[in-house]
């Protein structure tokens, strides 16, 4: 279409200049539908969003204080990232002050605004504004001459960093850290109590749970098999004729099946008067 | 400016050679079949896809070493400093050569900084370990929690009044749906990178070539905090990028093609914001570094003022010391006792016994922990090494800056800031200052990355030293050794940076720390693991947040963040708690400690009787085990959760809490 202006008019349109701003004002619109309709956190937002607070208002804004200039990549780069991370911090303590707050819709708002605004600013500033000087694409005539060998490498880099956050992953995952079984008790307003317990032995375990007050027991539960990450849990109504929590104590213990002599926890609730 | 060459000692041995080292290289790279086509190619990529390779094979190193340490291999830590090597060496080895291009010098730079920050990334890869990351975290689940600023942290109160990181991060969280760990790797990578690229590009406007910018910032990435501390969730790992900006936008305004513009004055300011809001001692550094500069202008250049580092300099100072006046009037408070302490202590070594100096600590002795634990002796040698050769290279640069820069305002500034780093060492030889001495190195190593680079690239013998002694002259030019020289000065250089490199980490980091690894008690990263944090997330869900709870160790942390709980601790106004729970027994002191904390829950971890150290240092005749479990005596006070290890009571009976 640029070519075909040239061609018949003998001049470029302005919009082939400023390609980038209309990216940028693109991948803004696109960002901010992706938050307003609650795309949920999958890649495609946050590509989308990411450098819609890290990278976005930043270049905007420079390329609308500097319209003509051919800043190079890395300067442009260096301003885009810091600006946006000090514009986004800026607008954190704007959004302070209002009622919205800090949230995601606020945030929304406030960084695709400024994006925008000053998108548009720059756009202008190409588009009416003196002196020479190349627009546009900002980064100049840069000439990337990646050669395939180059492609090759970073690609073979890529490949092992990724690996290497793989290898780092997994070995959290298969650490051998300490098994466990959380075990609680809590009071209930009504004359009654919650228990429970969680299963991170990384086995399959039979649980008995024995329920005493004043040292007799009231209640029990045997044979509670669990996998592990399970987790146990029940409300426990005390018996009318018993004296109310308060004036009690109530003890549970927990028994594994491997070892039924043996308390494995033990969780109490004394009384408060 | 460029350097003058005066008593060239090299002058016949170009700064690039021809070696048999460096024609390997190219040749595995860009295939060249003279030095003329070398000379083309730098202009695009060179060495930098190579040695991506590199770098990522080091870095699968890494992570090697990190899941071998999980299970106690023995091999993990030299396995460790073997990649280290392999990802730092080889780019300290290329721009040694000199013949990089501008855009592979800066691709080198950008590789080597995301590179490293990797490093810390792999020890911890799926959530915070580090100390401080909590303490952040927790002023970024405020923010998100209550959608406002300034909610106390019981954590690190003066966090939330330097709230630039959690503002950021919750932007990122927020709108990307975002965990706070992957908001804070984004935000802390991204302003990584911006931090090394604005380096290079100050250092290549105050040293004037690529090569000192490229070194500059190779040495710079050296710094004992660069690898672990400062790529933490932390303020001041996104600060000094910051400070890096706003140095870069004013070194801009004041010379090169964007000289004099005025939309540089806007950008610094703003950069300058967001460092004021973001950390403080970050904010006093920059502070005093652009007073020094304007100061050296305006007595250099007899009298004249220049817009900026001046006005950048005088709104740095009326910024900071607005925002601690009027927002963060808690950061005296924070800081004070910090530096006082290291001050008084340097005061006691320098002037044995004054009289209003009582009760100080003892000196502390080098590469010895406060467990008493000693460094082995070859990482005693190159944590010395590493210190030696950055002090040797200072005064050379000095005066290799004085001589041939000193019409540069900004460059004596930054060498004058570089000669602080001998003065910081002192501390080191103290308790309470070494914390300080240790933090300072990431803003001195600023100045000391700049001289040390112009040291390499442009030191020559003077001509003193070689004119009056024909043996000596006959000796320094002898064809052999400026061979010898030419040949190993590249492999030298990359030997002195990797051993900065290790030194700086072995002085700036615990052992413990360096590889993630088993669990140990009290121990910083190595404590974290799924027993703590359940319980912390079993409070959350079951007791709700916002209780106060008296615990220890890293429970703190944990409760203070997974358990969104309100740790009391004397920081943020409550109680110290060991004193309550290192009692032997509750008596009426123990009582009106959680009457005063209005404590409500008390958190036991029964490993620490692992340290009975932390009992007897508030109780000389405490037993660790009996005093965590005085509570199951009490008759009033529940049992309420028991993991084994961690045991959860409620004190509330007591405490009148409920």
């Amino acid at each position: 279409m640029a070519i075909l202006s040239y061609m018949m008019w003998g001049y470029y349109p302005v919009y082939a200049k400023s390609l980038d701003l209309a990216a940028v004002a693109a991948w803004v619109g696109l960002a901010m539908l992706s938050i307003l309709i609650g795309l949920s956190n999958t890649p495609s937002r946050l590509l989308l969003t990411i450098p819609l607070v890290i990278f976005l208002p930043g270049y905007a804004l420079v390329a609308a204080l500097f319209p003509r200039s051919t800043l190079a990549i890395a300067e442009r780069l260096t301003f885009s990232l810091g600006i946006s991370i000090v514009l986004t911090i800026m607008g954190g303590f704007l959004l302070n002050l209002t009622s919205w707050g800090i949230q995601a819709e606020s945030w929304t708002l406030l960084l695709a605004g400024l994006t925008l605004t000053a998108t548009a600013l720059a756009f202008m500033r190409r588009r009416f504004g003196t002196g020479t000087g190349a627009a546009g694409l900002s980064v100049g005539r840069v000439k990337l001459l990646m050669r395939p060998r180059d492609v090759l490498f970073f690609g073979i880099a890529a490949f092992v960093t990724l690996s290497a956050l793989v290898v780092a992953r997994q070995g959290v995952i298969e650490q051998d850290n300490t098994d466990f079984t959380q075990f609680w008790i809590l009071p209930l307003q009504d004359n009654s109590v919650r228990l429970g317990f969680n299963n991170e032995e990384k086995a399959t375990v039979t649980y008995r749970l024995q329920l005493q007050a004043d040292n007799r027991v009231i209640h029990e539960w045997p044979g509670i098999v669990l996998a592990s990450g399970q987790k146990w849990e029940t409300v426990y109504d005390l018996p009318n004729k018993t004296e109310p929590l308060k004036n009690q104590a109530i003890v549970a213990l927990l028994f594994r099946s491997d070892m039924p002599n043996v308390v494995y926890r033990r969780v109490a609730l004394q009384p408060s008067n | 400016m460029k350097a003058r060459n005066s008593q060239p000692l090299l002058r016949a041995a170009p700064w690039f050679s021809p070696h048999p080292l460096t024609r390997a290289l190219v040749r595995v790279m860009p295939r060249a079949k003279s030095e003329e086509e070398v000379d083309k190619m730098t202009g695009t990529w060179g060495a930098l896809p190579f040695l991506s390779m590199v770098v990522a094979v080091g870095l699968l190193l890494i992570a090697i070493a990190n899941r071998a340490s999980r299970t106690g291999q023995g091999w993990s830590e030299p396995l460790f400093w073997l990649a280290l090597g392999l990802i730092y060496g080889p780019v300290a080895f290329r721009m040694a050569l000199g013949n990089a291009g501008r855009r592979e010098t800066i691709g080198l730079v950008g590789l080597l900084g995301l590179g490293l920050f990797l490093v810390k990334i792999l020890h911890s890869p799926v959530a915070y370990t580090f100390n401080d990351e909590f303490l952040h975290w927790r002023t970024a689940d405020d923010i998100a929690r209550t959608g406002h600023l300034f909610i106390k942290n019981p954590l690190l109160p003066v966090s939330s009044y330097y709230p630039g990181l959690e503002i950021a991060t919750n932007a990122l969280a927020s709108t990307g749906a975002m965990s706070f760990y992957g908001a804070g790797i984004v935000l802390i990578g991204a302003a990584r990178l911006m931090f090394v690229l604005s380096l290079f590009l100050t250092y290549e406007k105050i040293g004037g070539s690529t090569k000192v910018a490229g070194i500059g910032a190779l040495i710079y990435m050296a710094n004992p905090n660069f690898v672990y501390f400062n790529a933490d969730f932390s303020y001041e790992s996104l600060s000094l990028p910051l400070l890096g900006l706003v140095i870069m936008i004013a070194v801009n305004h004041f010379t090169g093609p964007l000289a004099r513009r005025r939309e540089l004055i806007l950008l610094g300011l703003l950069a300058l914001a967001g460092v004021l809001t973001s950390h403080h001692i970050t904010s006093f550094a920059l502070t005093a570094f652009l007073l020094l500069w304007a100061a050296i202008h305006f007595l250099r250049h007899d009298g004249q003022f220049r817009f900026s580092p001046g006005v950048l300099a005088l709104a740095a100072l009326a910024g900071c010391v607005g925002w601690m006046l009027s927002v963060a009037t808690i950061t005296l408070e924070y800081l004070g006792p910090h530096l006082s302490a290291a001050l008084a202590e340097m005061t006691r070594l320098i002037v044995p016994d004054p009289e209003p100096i009582k009760k100080l600590k003892a000196g502390r002795q080098l590469f010895q922990s406060t467990s008493g634990q000693v460094a082995p002796l070859w990482e005693q040698l190159v944590g010395m090494a590493s210190v030696g050769l950055v002090v040797i290279c200072l005064p050379l640069g000095a005066w290799i800056i004085w001589r041939h820069r000193r019409q540069s305002s900004v460059a004596l500034a930054t060498a004058f800031s570089a000669l602080l780093y001998p003065v910081s060492l002192a501390f080191r030889f103290t308790s309470s200052g070494w914390e300080a001495a240790n933090r300072a190195s990431e803003f001195l190593y600023l100045g000391n990355a700049f001289v040390v680079a112009v040291v390499v690239t442009e030191f020559e013998l003077p001509g003193f030293l070689l004119q009056p002694i024909p043996a000596v002259r006959r000796f320094l030019h002898h064809p052999a050794l400026l061979r010898g020289l030419v040949r190993w000065r590249a492999p030298l250089f990359s030997l002195g940076a990797v051993v900065m490199l290790m030194g700086g980490i072995i002085a700036g980091w615990p052992p413990y720390m360096r590889l993630s690894g088993t669990y140990l008690v009290d121990a910083g990263a190595r404590s974290v693991e799924p027993q703590g944090v359940g319980a912390a997330q079993w409070v959350r869900n079951y007791l709700g947040p916002a209780n106060h709870v008296a615990t220890d160790g890293f429970q703190i942390l944990l409760m203070g963040s997974y358990g969104e709980q309100q740790v009391s601790t004397t920081l943020s106004g409550g109680i110290n708690a060991l004193w309550l729970l290192y009692a032997p027994q509750i008596e009426d002191d123990q009582l009106k400690q959680l009457k005063k904390g209005q404590i409500r829950y008390v958190v036991i971890d029964r490993r620490l009787k692992a340290k009975p150290a932390l009992a007897t240092s508030y109780y000389p005749d405490a037993v660790m085990e009996k005093s965590l479990l005085k509570f199951d005596s009490v008759p009033t006070v529940s049992r309420i959760f028991d993991d084994g290890n961690i045991i959860i009571y409620d004190v509330g009976v007591l405490s009148g809490v409920r």
